[in-house]
């Protein structure tokens, strides 16, 4: 992990009047928001921050939020305190939510973070249950003192020692088109030259899961960089990516919060059917992966290289070279639908969105939902660092995160792409943005949808849309109500003229609403949708039949490929 | 509908049972943020006269309408969110719904069972039941559609039961999309009665975004000093708006006020647009002497579309209180 931005303390976030005078503690308005802010500043560093709240109504927002952090594994450590009545209510939701548990009741500073420090090496949120603000405080304070910067040591048997190990090495060491898969941990913390080397030496492409492709912007950097021209990175969603892992014959699969999303692990659509070596910090209690191997990714990865150096390669020929093309193929298929809609000077998702990834500085960091907005952005900005909660793809919290982020890495720019359904889960803290005059600009998918249900009603439910429209709402003005700077793009110029702002936004957040139509599809998400529907997706497509599912993707040619992908899946 | 009218027609989904079963036993109001596992559901009551969906603009503040809802109305609303976010969502409200004794019912699709015992691998797995163990009041679990009615009948009856309160039901999601032929269906029976919470005076009901904010001088100007008035069980601000929108809903004669204040309602925003799109007039009066405050309110009203009650110096707090009760319909934000 490169130290080029060293943090020099653990950020603090409270939405709890009582907590605010933690010093250094960023006072935001909800509690929810603020988990979401804890959750950002662990996504874009890669190591733990904290979020603090008194009461029963601010602790089980905070649960809430706990819930997308640990689908993806980030390191929020929550402090909390509830009055002892309370506590039976609050316990539950904390315990379940975080999977990781300290009561910290009756303990001093010191002991508490004692235990807090050793929960994070298993890259989960930690929720410790407090006796009230003073201890909260003193605990929070100790903590963020205590936890050095730099990279996180994990301290893990090493790696010629891992049970299971050499099975794993020799069932690898068959494949003929291995793939490598990397998950958000395992990216975010391991030394990419040793997974590119390997990667290299094994002839095998590598695919990025939702998470990793929001990999702190150093790593994702170093990441890229190691991969060079030679081993092709996919990004997670996209057909390349999914054509690999369906025709891989051996997947590593390098993480320790894989989802059955990630590698198509489905019951009804199963993308991928050859077996799963995975490379976990803990062993999973019910791993659908064939083998867990626990160790480090990074060192895995360079005792796989050594077998693979003693004992040869098998991998068939252009194997991995076929996905660069591909790879470049989906690109070029990708900016030609966006180029379309700028020769009919249409102002489309598409276009709005390769318009604003080209025009963010390369510093930029993204933040989205998990809607269509999110799969637009996750369609053109992947080569960036772009933040969605992967695993629970919650929508709501982006303009939360947002503020996680820049609080923990005041020199990047911060751009959102939040859906209009979901807009208001976190408006409310643009005010305090405004107030700290940070200029964080949020870019509103007006398309009066809820659009990515839409989607599924269109493709599952013959096209009957009901309930999905939203009404007309003028979030620029609604902006302003918050103190921020607003406008609202209709057309191609109209956008132009607002990322210029954008890129200028000094003093002040910045929404553009961006006005587009609800009838456009993102090209990624074929795998969240099935997924999503896995259970029911086989008794649905027979019951439109597949001429029904083709005829609905017909209009939006961005589908086509990924409908392709689900009748393919469902097939086998 | 009885077994007979099944004979050479395909069996309707779970989902439609479902909701069938609600409308039977006169639950008007669902309130949904959507997920792909609870469409059948919005179908279903597309479909299905005498019951209506909601869509609010967060599971928050849909459920804290619910809350509201179901002590105006003695009826419980039936919140349904998607399953894993969507009922991350729900702590705060189900908690509160504890407290205040609201009568509510909580449907969420869950995962089915074969995916459960490896739930954090699930995409968007949760287990719901042991998150909001402490809130809910009872949880009941359905992965059978024989055992849909049943199901309904349980939840409905626990939410209204002594002590009333929040009752969760999770549905198998399959269940939902099923076309499963049922055997037999118990019949209805009666539900318990629960009497709506009281207003006074002219049936006012006049809620607080929270005992705290709140302080008498708004309650003085607005003339509603001697009012009873009541807040969400969880009484922390942020959740009032939503709170009187459903008592609002749930009381369709009598006047509903919320005192609240400037943060508050900037905090809900989102409670107003969803007013407006479920056809309820939303007033303000600000009462706050602080004619810059005055000012800004003034501005949100306008920026929003809601109706501006103007009040100054001059205005007697009988004057307000009189302008309050002629709006019976409207919902009244009361800003100190
Ligand atoms: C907290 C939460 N609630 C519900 C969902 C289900 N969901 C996924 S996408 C989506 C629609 C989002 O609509 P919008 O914010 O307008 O974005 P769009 O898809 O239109 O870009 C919903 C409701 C979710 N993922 N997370």
């Amino acid at each position: 992990m490169s130290e080029s931005q060293p943090i020099s303390l653990v950020p603090v976030f409270t939405a709890t009047g009582s907590l605010t005078g933690i010093p250094g503690a960023v006072g935001m308005r909800d509690a929810q928001a603020a988990t979401h802010a804890a959750d950002g500043a662990a996504r874009v560093t890669g190591r733990p921050a904290i979020v603090v709240a008194d009461g029963l109504a601010d602790t089980l927002k905070v649960a809430s939020g706990l819930v997308t952090a640990a689908g993806d594994r980030q390191l929020v450590v929550a402090l909390v305190s509830v009055d002892p009545l309370d506590r039976a209510i609050a316990e539950p939701a904390l315990v379940t939510a975080s999977r990781s548990w300290v009561d910290g009741t009756g303990m001093t500073a010191n002991e508490v973070v004692g235990r807090v420090a050793s929960h994070t090496p298993t890259r989960l949120p930690v929720a410790v249950l407090l006796d009230g603000p003073e201890q909260t405080a003193a605990v929070a304070v100790l903590l963020a003192e205590s936890i050095a910067p730099g990279p996180i040591a994990h301290a893990l048997a090493p790696v010629e020692q891992v049970e299971g190990l050499n099975e794993a090495l020799a069932d690898l060491r068959e494949a003929r088109r291995p793939l490598v898969l990397v998950g958000h941990g395992a990216a975010a913390t391991s030394d990419p030259e040793a997974i590119a080397a390997l990667a290299r030496a094994w002839e095998a492409p590598v695919c990025l899961t939702f998470a990793a492709t929001g990999m702190p912007p150093h790593a994702l950097e170093a990441f890229i960089a190691a991969c060079a021209d030679d081993v092709p990175v996919m990004a997670a969603g996209t057909v390349p990516w999914t054509e690999a892992l369906a025709r891989a014959d051996r997947i590593l699969a390098l993480g320790s919060g894989l989802s059955e999303a990630d590698w198509f692990g489905l019951t009804d659509a199963r993308v991928v059917r050859t077996p799963v070596v995975r490379v976990a910090l803990d062993p999973h209690p019910d791993g659908v992966a064939e083998m867990t191997v626990v160790a480090e990714a990074g060192a895995f990865a360079v005792a796989l290289r050594e077998e693979l150096e003693r004992g040869g390669v098998l991998t068939v020929s252009g194997w991995r070279e076929k996905f660069t093309e591909a790879r470049q193929r989906w690109t070029e298929a990708v900016d030609e639908e966006a180029e379309k809609d700028a020769q009919r000077d249409r102002l489309t998702a598409a276009l709005a969105m390769r318009e604003i990834v080209a025009a963010a500085s390369a510093q930029t960091v993204f933040v989205g939902e998990g809607g269509a907005s999110g799969m637009w952005l996750a369609s053109y900005g992947w080569r960036r660092p772009v933040m969605i909660p992967a695993q629970h793809a919650s929508i709501g919290a982006s303009i939360g995160m947002s503020v996680g982020i820049r609080e923990a890495a005041p020199d990047l720019p911060v751009w959102a792409v939040v859906g209009d359904g979901a807009f208001f889960y976190c408006s409310r803290e643009l005010a305090g943005l405004a107030d700290r005059k940070i200029p964080m600009v949020a870019f509103v998918f007006a398309d009066r949808s809820w659009n990515a249900i839409r989607l599924v009603q269109t493709l599952f439910f013959r096209r009957r849309t009901i309930g999905t429209d939203l009404p007309p709402v003028d979030y620029v003005g609604i902006a302003r109500l918050h103190g921020c700077d607003g406008i609202e793009v209709r057309t191609p110029g109209g956008l132009a003229h607002a990322l210029a702002m954008a890129q200028e936004a000094r003093e002040k957040p910045l929404v553009v609403q961006v006005t587009v139509d609800k009838g456009s599809i993102p090209f990624v998400g074929a795998n969240l949708i099935l997924a999503e529907l896995d259970g029911v997706l086989g008794k649905l497509v027979a019951a439109i039949g597949t001429s029904g599912l083709v005829a609905a993707a017909r209009d939006f040619p961005a589908l086509r490929s990924n409908v392709r992908v689900i009748l393919g899946a469902l097939k086998k | 509908m009885s077994r007979k009218t099944l004979i050479g027609r395909v069996a309707p989904s779970g989902a439609q049972r479902v909701i069938v079963r609600l409308r039977d036993h006169g639950v008007s109001l669902v309130i949904s943020i959507p997920g792909s596992q609870v469409l059948p559901l919005w179908e279903s009551i597309d479909r299905t006269d005498g019951i209506r969906l909601l869509v609010p603009r967060s599971e928050r503040s849909g459920a804290f309408i619910a809350e509201g809802y179901g002590l105006a109305k003695g009826v419980p609303a039936v919140v349904a969110n998607t399953l894993g976010p969507g009922v991350a969502n729900e702590a705060v409200a189900v908690a509160s719904a504890r407290l205040s004794e609201a009568p509510v019912l909580y449907i969420a699709p869950s995962q089915p069972p074969n995916k459960r015992p490896r739930i954090q691998e699930v995409f968007q797995g949760l287990d719901h039941a042991s998150f909001l163990q402490g809130a809910a009041l009872e949880q009941i679990a359905c992965d059978d559609s024989q055992g849909i009615e049943g199901a309904i009948d349980a939840g409905l009856t626990a939410a209204l039961g002594e002590p009333s309160g929040p009752v969760r039901l999770d549905i198998s999601f399959p269940v939902l999309f099923s076309h499963t032929p049922w055997r037999t269906t118990a019949p209805l029976r009666k539900l318990p009665a629960h009497p709506p919470i009281a207003g006074k005076g002219a049936d006012l009901l006049l809620a607080l975004e929270s005992s705290a904010v709140t302080g008498g001088g708004a309650l003085a100007a607005a003339g509603l000093a001697d009012d009873a008035a009541i807040h969400p069980g969880i009484d922390a601000p942020g959740f009032g708006l939503s709170f009187a929108l459903g008592l609002r809903l749930g009381r369709t004669r009598s006047p509903v006020v919320l005192v609240t204040d400037e943060e508050s309602v900037l905090a809900q925003l989102d409670v107003i647009v969803v007013a407006q799109q479920a056809g309820v007039k939303v007033s303000l009066a600000c009462v706050d002497p602080n004619p810059a405050a005055v000012e800004r309110m003034r501005n949100l009203a306008d920026q929003t579309g809601v109706a501006w009650l103007p009040v100054d110096s001059k205005t007697s707090p009988s004057q307000v209180r009189e302008s309050i009760l002629e709006r019976q319909k409207s919902l009244t934000l009361i800003v100190g």
